[in-house]
C-alpha cells in the first residue's frame, strides 16, 4: 500500500488484523519516490506484491493548490502512471488507483454519479490536482485493454478519522472543527462558524474506507470507477453540535456568522453501484466522529502524534 | 531561435521548410538523439538550446487507423511522459521562451457539433481515441498549470486533421486523407477497378493542408498570450468530396464503392474559428484541392520508397528499465 502513513493508510493499519490471511506492506514517501519511474519499478520488484493499493498523492489546501498547479499535475500523474507501469512490468495481479470526489465538475448534479467525471472542467481552485485524478480513468481503460492489467479506480469523498490531518489550510471541515472546538474548549468565547451552518456534507470514517477498498480488492474488477464513500449527510450545524456535545461545550457558544459565505450547499455522491454489489454497511457518522475526537483529545499534547 | 520538438515528424518537416524559407534560425532533433520520454534527455536538449525564444512542441506518439485501439496503454504512457518532461524542461532551462503546444481536435467532447475552445473539457472523449486524446487534454492542462505556477507564456493550438507531404500513407495507421491517397494511388498504379471507402461518404470532417497550418503557427506565435486557440478553416469537407478530389488528382477512373455497413463516427464535426477570426483576424482557406494535388504528386514520386512503409513496427516504444 502506497500512502501508508496517510489517513487512509492508518485506516488500513487499524483494520489489517481483520484480514489475518493477508500480509500488508505500508510504504510512505521516504520508502520510495514514486515520481521516479525506475525507482518505482525497482521498489515494486523488491516486494513482488499480489496487489497494490495506491493511495499516495500530493495534495494541499486551497492556498497550496492555487500556487502549485504544475507540481500537483506533474507529481500526481507521474506517481499514478509509474505505479501502473511497475504493476504491468512485474505482473501484479490487482491494482487500486484512488480518485476523489473533488475532481467532478462543480456544476455536476447531486447526487454525483461516476459517469459525470468528464462532464465539465474541474473547479478552478484545484484544476490540476482534479485533472490528474480524472486521468486515472483513461489510464485504467488503456492498461486493462492493452496489457490486461486488472486495475480499478475507487473514488473517495472526504475522509476523517484518527491520525487525520488537522492543519488549518489542509484539513477537511470535520477535522478543522474538531481542532478549533478543542482549542477553544476552556475559554468562554463564542466558537464562530462561517455561514448559517445549513450546507450538507458527507464524510467517510477512515476504517470504513479501508474496508470498502478491501472489499473491492477481492470483488470488484470493472473498468468503471466506483464511489465507495459513505453517503450519510449532515449539515455543518449538526456536525458542529455533535462535536460540541462530545467535548462538553455548551451549544449556545456555537455562533453562525451569516455575513460570511457558507460554501456549496450540498455535495452528495451516489454510492449505489458499490453498496448494491457489496451490501456494505458504514459506521454511523457520530460513532466515527466520537472515536476521532477521543483520539485527538488523548494525543493533542503528545509531541509529533497529531498533524497540527 | 526556435526549438522544435517532433521536428523530424510530419508537421515538423514542413515547419522546418517554412522556418528555412523565412530565414529564422531553429533547432530540431531526432528521437535517437534525445528521447523525450526520459526526463534527463529532455533536460539535456532544452539546456543545450536554452537561448531559444520560442518552443514549438509537436512531439507525440501518434498514429490513426486501428493503432489507437491496439496500443492505448503505450500511447497513454509515452505521450504523458513526453508532455510532462517537455513542460518541466521548458520551465527549468528556457522559461523566458514562449511555448506553443499543438493539440488535436479529437480531444474535444465527442457529442459537441461546434468545437469551441472553452468547451474542450465539457464532456467525454470518443471511445476510439480516448487514450491519445486525454494526453492532449493533459498537455493543455499542463500549459495552464505551468503558466500559472511559474508565470510562463505557453499557448495551445488545435488544428483539424492535417495532411500533406511526409504524412503517413499506410492503410493501418494513416488518417483518412493519407489512407485514401494511399488507396487511390495504389489502385491507379495496379490498375484496380474499384476503391472501397468506409461509410456512405456523407460524413463531414475538417481538413487542412499542413503548409498553411505551419505558416499560421509562426504568424500567431509572437501574438499568443496563454491562449487556447483553434487554427482551422472552420468548415468541413464531406468524405465523398474528399474522395472525389483525391481520385481526380490521382487520375483514378474506376468505381468508388461506399461501404455503408462500416461505422465511421459522427455525421459532422468541425472547429469553431470565432476566436481565430475576432482576436487574431485570421482566416484560413477551406479549399483542400491544391494541397491534395501536391500531396498526391509527392506520394506518386516517392511511391516505391513509401508503399511498404509501416509506422511503429516495434509496438513498445519505451524500454522499461530496472527489471
Amino acid at each position: 500500500m502506497t500512502g501508508g502513513s496517510g489517513l487512509l493508510g492508518h485506516g488500513f493499519q487499524a483494520i489489517a488484523a481483520e484480514y489475518a490471511d493477508r500480509q500488508f506492506v505500508f510504504s510512505g514517501s521516504k520508502d520510495c519516490d514514486l515520481t521516479d519511474r525506475d525507482r518505482t519499478i525497482r521498489f515494486v520488484g523488491e516486494h513482488k506484491p499480489d496487489a497494490i493499493v495506491h493511495t499516495a498523492a500530493l495534495a494541499g489546501g486551497i492556498q497550496y493548490s492555487t500556487c502549485h498547479p504544475a507540481t500537483l499535475l506533474r507529481d500526481n500523474v507521474l506517481m499514478n502512471l509509474n505505479i501502473m507501469e511497475a504493476a504491468r512490468a512485474h505482473g501484479v495481479r490487482k491494482v487500486i488507483e484512488t480518485l476523489s470526489t473533488g475532481m467532478y465538475p462543480p456544476e455536476a448534479p447531486n447526487p454525483i454519479r461516476e459517469q459525470y467525471i468528464h462532464d465539465g472542467p474541474p473547479h478552478d481552485s484545484n484544476y490540476s490536482y482534479s485533472f490528474a485524478k480524472r486521468l486515472i480513468d483513461p489510464a485504467i481503460r488503456a492498461y486493462r485493454s492493452e496489457y490486461g492489467l486488472n486495475c480499478i479506480g475507487l473514488v473517495s469523498n472526504g475522509i476523517f478519522g484518527e491520525h487525520g490531518n488537522f492543519r488549518p489550510a489542509e484539513s477537511v471541515m470535520v477535522a478543522a472543527l474538531i481542532r478549533r472546538f478543542f482549542e477553544q474548549r476552556d475559554s468562554a468565547a463564542p466558537v464562530v462558524i462561517w455561514g448559517d451552518g445549513s450546507p450538507l456534507r458527507e464524510y467517510t470514517y477512515s476504517r470504513d474506507m479501508a474496508r470498502a477498498f478491501m472489499w473491492c480488492l477481492d470483488h470488484y474488477d470493472d473498468a468503471q470507477i466506483l464511489h465507495v464513500g459513505s453517503t450519510e449527510e449532515h449539515s455543518v450545524r449538526d456536525t458542529a453540535f455533535m462535536i460540541a456535545d462530545a467535548m462538553g461545550i455548551d451549544r449556545s457558544r456555537v455562533v453562525f456568522d451569516t455575513s460570511k459565505p457558507a460554501g456549496i450547499l450540498r455535495k452528495a455522491t451516489d454510492n449505489s453501484r458499490f453498496v448494491s454489489r457489496s451490501g456494505f454497511s458504514y459506521t454511523p457518522f457520530r460513532v466515527g466522529l466520537e472515536r476521532t475526537i477521543q483520539w485527538f483529545v488523548e494525543n493533542y499534547h503528545v509531541p509529533g502524534a497529531v498533524k497540527l | 531561435m526556435i526549438l522544435v520538438t517532433g521536428g523530424t515528424g510530419f508537421v515538423g518537416r514542413h515547419l522546418q521548410e517554412e522556418l528555412a524559407r523565412r530565414a529564422i534560425p531553429f533547432a530540431v532533433f531526432a528521437k535517437r538523439e534525445y528521447d523525450l520520454t526520459i526526463g534527463e534527455q529532455a533536460d539535456a536538449v532544452f539546456a543545450r538550446h536554452r537561448e531559444a525564444d520560442l518552443i514549438v512542441h509537436l512531439a507525440c506518439y501518434q498514429a490513426a487507423g486501428d493503432f489507437p485501439a491496439k496500443h492505448p496503454g503505450d500511447q497513454f504512457y509515452v505521450n504523458n511522459l513526453i508532455h510532462l518532461n517537455v513542460l518541466e524542461a521548458w520551465r527549468r532551462h528556457a522559461p523566458h521562451a514562449r511555448f506553443v503546444g499543438v493539440g488535436s481536435s479529437c480531444a474535444y467532447p465527442s457529442d459537441l457539433d461546434s468545437l469551441t475552445e472553452d468547451l474542450l473539457m465539457n464532456g467525454a472523449i470518443h471511445g476510439s481515441v480516448y487514450s491519445y486524446a486525454f494526453t492532449k487534454r493533459a498537455l493543455c492542462t499542463g500549459l495552464a498549470a505551468y503558466n500559472d505556477q511559474y508565470g510562463l507564456n505557453g499557448s495551445y493550438l488545435i488544428p483539424p486533421t492535417l495532411f500533406g507531404e511526409f504524412d503517413d500513407f499506410g492503410l493501418e495507421t494513416a488518417h483518412v486523407v493519407g489512407a485514401l491517397i494511399g488507396k487511390f494511388v495504389r489502385a491507379v498504379r495496379e490498375g484496380l477497378p474499384e476503391v472501397e471507402i468506409w461509410g456512405d461518404g456523407s460524413q463531414v470532417r475538417e481538413f487542412l493542408y499542413v503548409k498553411p497550418f505551419v505558416a499560421a503557427l509562426l504568424d500567431l506565435a509572437p501574438r499568443l498570450n496563454r491562449d487556447v486557440l483553434n487554427v482551422a478553416p472552420g468548415c468541413g469537407t464531406s468524405i465523398r468530396q474528399l474522395a472525389t478530389s483525391i481520385g481526380a488528382a490521382a487520375g483514378f477512373t474506376g468505381r468508388i464503392a461506399y461501404n455503408a455497413d462500416r461505422y465511421v463516427g459522427v455525421k459532422e464535426k468541425f472547429l469553431n474559428t470565432t476566436r481565430l477570426a475576432q482576436k487574431y483576424g485570421m482566416q484560413l482557406d477551406a479549399d483542400v484541392s491544391s494541397g491534395i494535388t501536391r500531396t498526391v504528386d509527392w506520394y506518386n514520386e516517392h511511391y516505391d520508397l513509401l508503399k511498404n512503409r509501416r509506422k511503429f513496427e516495434d509496438s513498445r516504444h519505451v524500454v522499461t528499465a530496472g527489471l
